[in-house]
């Protein structure tokens, strides 16, 4: 053999892919070459061992849906593929007409621009109404309306003529969106300035029909997606504005969405997928939805029968049998926790792939009902986000009332008694109830509130633990199981017991208030912790959301940042030593919620708010939940995954990144 | 290509949308196998799959018939799973290939052990083609699963002759040091 022999050829030779020679330099070689011939049984060997792998085949028919999507996407502007084009959207390709530009060509363009800034000057100052026509029109200012479209819109306007065209094309969407959108004309309490992202709903796909579809009322979801419209931003933003913990909704409409293509996308950029685990959770929630329909008109929420736990639970399912038949318009849900980047490069690709979707933070039918937000609900971080209720979701009247209610309320915020009123049906323990004492403790007066709001929840039939509810055997038991969490949340009650009457001494208004919430001159008397104002008609149950908006940690969690567009300030959550991101910190959590560490409460509160949304969702489609994975940090302890938990398993911990403000 | 392509291409090309549903069910099973092995993830590939359709039925119009119509559409699927795997910029993962491994159709005729063991190597395989870089798992599931030959796989991957021989070459000795590995970690018995 020469030195020379390459064994590439021994492959070759393997394919049968040489020409004669080679092939006899081959045999040659192995015939007299040990190692060579050892290869070439391996190599041999692997290859069979590759030729027999199982052959997939794919049941079903694509044809009518290529060909559909095909119709689709020659119907659109530009009928080339994305993927054929990689290169355009990047900087290299941009590049080079810019390089082409002649300076004649340039000054055209600045000289343009200028023009068109001189003719909107001039409209402007001349071409305004008259007083009297101005009072009586209802403004369309998309700088207040949907300020983060405004944001990008001052953005655009640096970036020439072509971004003027595009600024000009997001205006008229915005103002599509301001005149169609009852409400959203008054809206005053969002600003880009502070980071707050309360533009309700960011239809990311640009996909021109469903655009039309959308702004003419017709959207594919039906009345639920007319709330729907067009604001354009970027997934960037959206990404950038999410914050750890945040939920993101994507409301997904209709007919477009291929559930196993929204799976594959999750799971090509390996997001867990907890579709499964919310099967159970789903049902439930339709039950509850159905059964709050039918006994809306004697004033009994469910929430309140959640209330009974395990008993009530068996009642609701025995009674909303004939909801039953909503599940069949339910949309599908996934729920996924992944980190900023996992979940900018779904969207990028959903993006991509043209779907109709739309971003809320909170549910539409929180944002429309609660605080006169607007309709458009899904509002981004929209006061309280959409696990309170409450909170205006960047209404500046909402925003105040939200921070009334939030403030002083940092019991409410560990929401022990909306928690046994409204949700939690799983295993509202004792602990829980205890931690809302200890929560109502911190406040001056929150005991007292707790008894009004007992009382008022006695009247309305609801069952709390001073008032011996009918699952009270029920709640027996589960006691049991958290008795030793219970010990240890004594230990940690008395602790926040000590601070508060120190606090209390002070003459301050408890322990959150002086650390980590600014104070209001208005704060009302009702924002005791957990509390429930006095019960009023109910409109729906987003209103009672709103009364027990204060008792929600996520709701504060979302005050608590930049993104609340209700307080859109630290003021909102009444968070004690909230943690960088805006969440309450385990210390919080211990105090108020002595059952539960931080995250299984938190993602209990997620969850239960989810499945109001579930329970309210009222068409089809998909709706995916995004949520930012938390910090690797605040993992401490494993929690066993339950049936009510959004704990799904962190795909890939070494990757999740804690969200930065 | 073959003539019954061209007829339905040129049936397509005149405006009949239908005779490409008749090319999506012919070549469908073969695509979706082959994105399988390649991309290790059975959703991934229904949906190359049916992105590379779409592509290729929205540029049939440049299809200039000088290959077969099927390399054209390996060729738009390739670059569809490219360009998306560089987008992603994220490895082939380890228990993808596993989860599909695992639900492996397995051999008629065999004892429940040789059965066993099988799948085990079979599953050894996948696992170790899935630790492959994209280029090297490409080319080797064109040759080894899909049975191209050497100019074939240069029209679809777009590469010199040479070139295929040698990375074609360099997979398959990637891919035995690997399954060394593996075999050395888990020995099957």
């Amino acid at each position: 053999m020469g030195s020379k022999f390459s064994d590439e050829l021994i492959s070759a030779y393997i394919d049968g892919e040489l020409s004669a020679e080679e092939q006899a330099e081959v045999e040659r070689v192995l015939a007299d070459n040990a190692e060579h011939r050892q290869m070439f049984e391996e190599l041999r060997a692997l290859s069979v061992s590759l030729q027999s792998m199982p052959k997939y085949e794919f049941e079903g028919d694509v044809s009518e849906r290529v060909q559909r999507r095909a119709e689709r996407m020659m119907l659109s502007e530009d009928p080339t593929p994305a993927d054929l084009q990689p290169l355009v959207k990047t900087g290299k390709v941009e590049a080079k007409p810019r390089q082409r530009f002649s300076r004649l060509s340039q000054i055209s363009v600045v000289a343009g621009a200028l023009a068109a800034t001189i003719l909107v000057i001039l409209a402007v100052r001349f071409g305004r109404p008259p007083a009297g026509e101005l009072a009586d029109a209802k403004p369309v200012k998309p700088t207040e309306t949907v300020p983060i479209a405004n944001g990008l819109m001052k953005t655009q306007q640096q970036q020439g003529q072509q971004s003027i065209a595009r600024s000009q094309k997001a205006q008229s969407a915005i103002s599509r969106f301001s005149s169609s959108a009852p409400g959203a004309s008054t809206n005053e309490g969002s600003t880009v300035a502070d980071g707050n992202f309360a533009d309700t709903s960011k239809n990311i796909g640009t996909n021109e029909k469903v655009a039309t579809k959308e702004t003419n009322g017709e959207s594919v979801n039906g009345k639920a997606q007319d709330e729907v419209r067009l604001a354009q931003t970027n997934v960037g933003t959206v990404v950038k504005s999410l914050r750890l913990g945040k939920p993101l909704f994507l409301h997904l409409g209709g007919k477009e969405v291929d559930p196993k293509k929204l799976v594959a996308i999750l799971k090509r950029n390996q997001i867990t997928v907890m579709k499964e685990q919310l099967d159970s959770l789903k049902a439930k929630a339709i039950s509850a939805a159905g059964d709050r329909t039918s006994n809306r008109n004697e004033n009994k929420s469910v929430a309140s029968k959640l209330a009974t736990s395990k008993l009530a639970k068996a009642q609701l399912d025995k009674a909303a049998a004939p909801a039953k038949n909503k599940r069949a318009k339910m949309g599908k849900v996934f729920v996924v926790v992944a980190s900023k980047e996992e979940i900018q490069s779904v969207l990028k690709e959903l993006e991509k792939q043209k779907f109709a979707f739309h971003i809320a933070a909170r549910p539409p039918q929180l944002a429309g009902s609660a605080g006169g937000g607007r309709p458009g609900g899904a509002r981004f971080g929209g006061g309280g986000g959409f696990g309170g209720g409450g909170g205006g979701g960047g209404q500046a009247s909402a925003a105040r009332q939200a921070s009334k209610t939030r403030d002083g309320t940092p019991g409410g915020f560990g929401s022990p008694t909306r928690k046994s009123t409204r949700g939690n049906t799983a295993k509202p323990s004792p602990a829980r109830s205890r931690g809302g004492r200890a929560g109502a403790r911190k406040r001056p007066g929150g005991g007292q509130a707790e008894k009004k709001t007992e009382k008022a929840s006695q009247k309305r039939g609801v069952k709390t633990r001073r008032g011996k509810p009918l699952a009270a055997d029920k709640q027996e038991s589960n006691r049991s199981k958290t008795q030793k969490q219970a010990a240890n949340a004594s230990r940690e009650l008395k602790k926040v017991k000590a601070k508060s009457k120190s606090d209390a001494g002070r003459g301050g208004g408890g322990k959150s208030r002086s650390t980590a919430q600014p104070k209001k001159e208005n704060a009302p008397k009702k924002g005791a912790a957990g509390n429930v104002p006095p019960r009023q008609p109910q409109k729906d149950s987003s209103s009672q959301r709103q009364r027990g908006g204060s008792a929600q940690p996520l709701r504060a969690n979302a005050g608590g940042g930049k993104l609340a567009g209700g307080g859109g300030q630290p003021s909102g959550g009444g968070i004690p030593a909230g943690g960088a991101n805006g969440l309450p910190n385990a210390q919080f959590f211990r105090s108020a919620i002595p059952h539960a560490s931080s995250r299984s409460y938190y993602r209990e509160t997620q969850f239960q708010a989810f499945r109001g949304y579930v329970g309210k969702s009222p068409s089809s489609g998909y709706t995916l939940m995004l949520v930012i994975k938390s910090k690797p940090s605040t993992t401490k302890k494993s929690q066993k995954p339950s049936t009510t938990s959004a704990t799904p398993e962190q795909p890939k911990p070494a990757k999740s990144k804690p969200a930065k403000k | 290509m073959t003539r019954e392509d061209s007829q339905l291409i040129d049936e397509v090309l005149g405006g009949d949308a239908q005779a490409f549903n008749e090319l999506v069910r012919k070549y469908q099973n073969r695509l979706y196998n082959t994105l399988v092995h390649v991309s290790g993830d059975r959703d991934a590939a229904e949906d190359l799959m049916q992105d590379a359709f779409v592509q290729a039925f929205v540029m049939l119009k440049t299809f200039k018939g000088n290959s077969a119509f099927y390399t054209w559409l390996y060729r738009i699927a390739f670059n569809l799973y490219i360009s998306r795997k560089r987008r992603q910029r994220k490895e082939f993962s380890i228990e993808q290939g596993r989860v599909i491994s695992g639900t492996e159709p397995m051999d008629d005729g065999e004892m429940p052990d040789d059965r066993l063991m099988r799948a085990e190597q079979v599953e050894q395989v996948h696992v170790a083609l899935g630790t492959l870089s994209d280029e090297h798992r490409s080319i080797l599931v064109l040759r080894e699963i899909e049975g191209c030959c050497y100019e074939t796989i240069a029209e679809i991957l777009e590469l010199p002759g040479g070139t295929v021989r040698s990375r074609l070459h360099r997979a398959r000795k990637l891919l035995r040091d690997q399954l060394h590995e593996m075999l050395q970690e888990n020995p099957i018995e």
